[in-house]
């Protein structure tokens, strides 16, 4: 075998090695992927790229992988399949992607071009399939064309709303030489501003309201506008609650802070919401899960909706002030334009429904509770600033309320499509962006075991990972439907689990197992001091707790049920 | 209510799928399509559609996001061409 070099400026090479220089360009540091067939040409190319290509178990763990990386260093992430299986193994990944503004750079190798249409071994019409889960699409059948659209997916993938594109390349394409020179970078254009009469309509609605409320998403963390926001805040003070996606733009232990919204979050911030004259919406998109029965939501706000993406200004709720730019801009032009509104009798309403409602568990007896295991971790870590990943269920909602984040980009979860078998694959690629950190994954028994294969990956790269399996022996949040909603007629929710921690083991992970609330604490600090490889705790939890606050979907708020009926009777109370 | 959509695109094999799958995810029914593509180039497509005026400025955002679109025309709604008090379906006025 002939030893092969990147191209360099100029020279005639095959389309892979070209586009492996075109990653190179790029920045990319990590791919994570699935070799295959029509692949071959390109994973041939990445040998002389100086790129770490993780070899993922699953081409699901390589969308979320390159999600996570996205998601914790701002820089888009990349994943690589092959053709047909390898190719529709990326979808979910890209569709979580795509709900949750993550740019990310999916490549697919695809059959030959003869072969196109005709049902090929391993061939998948991937651009159809993916077209509604991308921000666009690419069929390269121009050799010379690989490159440069490359380049264009990356600026595709990173402008504006951020998100997915994906780039198929048929294995011939990828095979065949072009003639390659260097590219120019693209110049990207600045951030979009607002138009000045809308924001001065808006500024003049902020300094006037009686009962205002900052709603703060995801789009803050994209656009990098967490000063911004903060010093909104503390110019008005105004209170801020953030969404899921949201959690890290704002500190969650600031004064002003009224902590998470939506179905799981606050009761304070659900209410404060609700009864607020004017929503101030920042980067967030009143999905279903915040606004509960859209006709009886906050009945009596109007709506300043900041985006980047027109398309969501007043699709789920009708924006009175709509501002169409990049939060971080608009935010900088509003900032002078606004006067602080008197809140105090607003605050005082809204310290009233923190004391009557304050995010509380009670742990009590000698089973563990999960939300205590999550808030015991956040409490001996917290000097540590780890990036912690959540994967999907009760324990992501436990996370939300009891990991307190005060840094964008440390709170990473699948907040739009709930994809189960996220967490572990995002605290991979997490770690790849941000070496330096500590990541942590908070999973639970069933969606762990969606995606557990990809402790192998993390063994062989040496990724020091936390990973704690809070083991309720069941899908919860499942059962906690069923037990509300369907007379707790339980169905398919129970799950007879592995012994986690020597699976962990088998994989050549160090594995803890922690049974008792005392024992915690002691077990957690073992499992922080492993450093060469992934340490797994398994947790076993009480199964039968349920997340409350909750309403019932497409329910009023009003319909919230705070806390557990079941400690109701209950006079003890163990405040958080 | 019908709504006329001119859209400039540029055409591509796929952009007809990539438009109507928008129309499909608002469940907003076609009833009429005129297209005269050529590879490569601008061309216009012109699409009447079933839509109130809300459901018509969401299209034609989430119109305007994909790539291969370079401009939404919303024409309004096809009563506005026909006099104020005319019942005519917009098939009854084509023929």
């Amino acid at each position: 075998m002939s030893a092969r070099f990147l191209p360099q400026e100029r020279s005639r090479v095959r389309a892979a090695d070209a586009l492996a220089a075109e990653l190179v360009a790029q920045g990319v540091t990590h791919i994570f992927g699935h070799p295959g067939g029509a692949a071959l040409p390109l994973y041939d190319a990445l040998l002389s790229a100086p790129i770490t290509h993780l070899l993922m178990r699953h081409e699901q763990c390589a969308a979320h992988a390159a999600q996570g990386y996205a998601r914790a260093t701002g820089r888009p992430g990349v994943c690589l399949a092959t053709s047909g299986p390898g190719a529709t193994n990326l979808i979910t990944g890209l569709t979580d992607a795509m709900l949750d503004s993550t740019p990310v750079v999916a490549l697919t190798a695809q059959v030959a071009t003869a072969l196109l249409g005709r049902d090929g071994f391993q061939e998948a019409d991937i651009i159809g399939m993916t077209a509604p889960v991308t921000k666009h699409n690419w069929l390269v059948l121009e050799p010379q064309e690989v490159p440069g659209t490359v380049r264009e997916a990356f600026r595709l993938a990173t402008s504006g709303r951020p998100g997915p594109v994906l780039v198929d390349v048929p294995r011939d394409v990828l095979q065949a030489e072009i003639d390659w020179e260097a590219g120019i970078p693209i110049t990207s254009l600045p951030p979009r501003r607002a138009d000045p009469v809308g924001l001065r309509r808006a500024a003049f609605a902020i300094s006037n309201a009686k009962r205002p409320i900052l709603y703060v998403g995801g789009g803050v963390i994209s656009s990098g506008a967490s000063a911004e926001v903060r010093r909104l805040a503390k110019k008005t003070r105004i209170p801020v609650t953030t969404t899921l996606m949201g959690k890290g733009a704002y500190s969650d232990m600031d004064a002003l802070s009224v902590g998470m919204l939506g179905m799981h979050g606050t009761a304070y911030a659900n209410w404060a919401m609700n009864g607020s004259d004017l929503i101030i919406a920042v980067g967030a998109r009143f999905d279903d899960r915040i606004t509960g029965k859209l006709a009886t939501f906050a009945p009596h706000a109007k709506v300043v909706h900041i985006d980047i993406d027109d398309a969501e200004i007043g699709k789920n709720r009708k924006a009175d002030y709509p501002l169409h730019g990049d939060a971080r801009s608009v935010l900088q032009q509003l900032l002078p334009l606004v006067g602080a509104p008197d809140t105090a009798d607003w605050w005082k309403e809204i310290e009233a429904w923190k004391a009557k409602a304050p995010l509380q568990y009670r742990q009590e007896g000698d089973v563990i509770l999960p939300q205590f295991a999550i808030d015991r971790l956040w409490r001996l870590t917290r000097g540590l600033r780890p990036i912690v990943t959540t994967d999907v269920g009760q324990h992501q909602m436990w996370a939300a309320q009891f990991w307190k984040c005060d840094e964008p980009g440390t709170f990473i979860t699948s907040g739009g499509l709930g994809t189960m078998g996220f967490g572990l694959p995002a605290a991979l690629g997490a770690q790849c962006g941000r070496p330096d950190r500590l990541v942590i994954n908070l999973n639970g028994d069933g969606s762990f075991q969606q995606t557990m294969q990809t402790l192998a990956t993390a063994v062989e790269h040496h990724l020091p990972l936390k990973i704690i399996v809070l083991d309720n022996q069941g899908l919860g949040m499942v059962r906690q439907w069923q037990d509300l909603f369907y007379d707790r007629r339980f169905s398919s929710v129970e799950l007879k689990n592995p012994d986690f921690a020597r699976l962990a083991e088998a994989f050549g992970a160090a594995g803890f197992t922690a049974r008792r609330p005392d024992e915690l604490d002691a077990v957690y600090e073992r499992a922080l001091a492993v450093t060469n490889r992934p340490a797994l705790v398994h947790v076993l939890t009480e199964p039968t707790e349920n997340c409350y606050p909750m309403w019932p979907a497409g329910q009023s708020i009003d319909t919230m049920v705070v806390e557990d009926p079941k400690y109701a009777a209950k006079s003890t109370k163990k405040k958080s | 209510m019908e709504q006329i959509f001119e859209i400039t695109v540029q055409d591509v094999p796929g952009l007809l799928a990539r438009v109507e799958s928008i129309f499909r995810r608002q469940r907003t029914p076609i009833r009429s399509f005129f297209f005269e593509g050529g590879e490569g180039r601008a061309a216009q497509l012109t699409i009447t559609a079933e839509a109130n005026s809300e459901a018509a400025s969401l299209l034609r955002k989430q119109l305007m996001r994909l790539v291969n679109v370079h401009d939404v025309v919303d024409l309004g709604q096809v009563s506005a061409f026909a006099p104020a008090e005319s019942s005519f379906t917009f098939e009854e006025r084509r023929a």
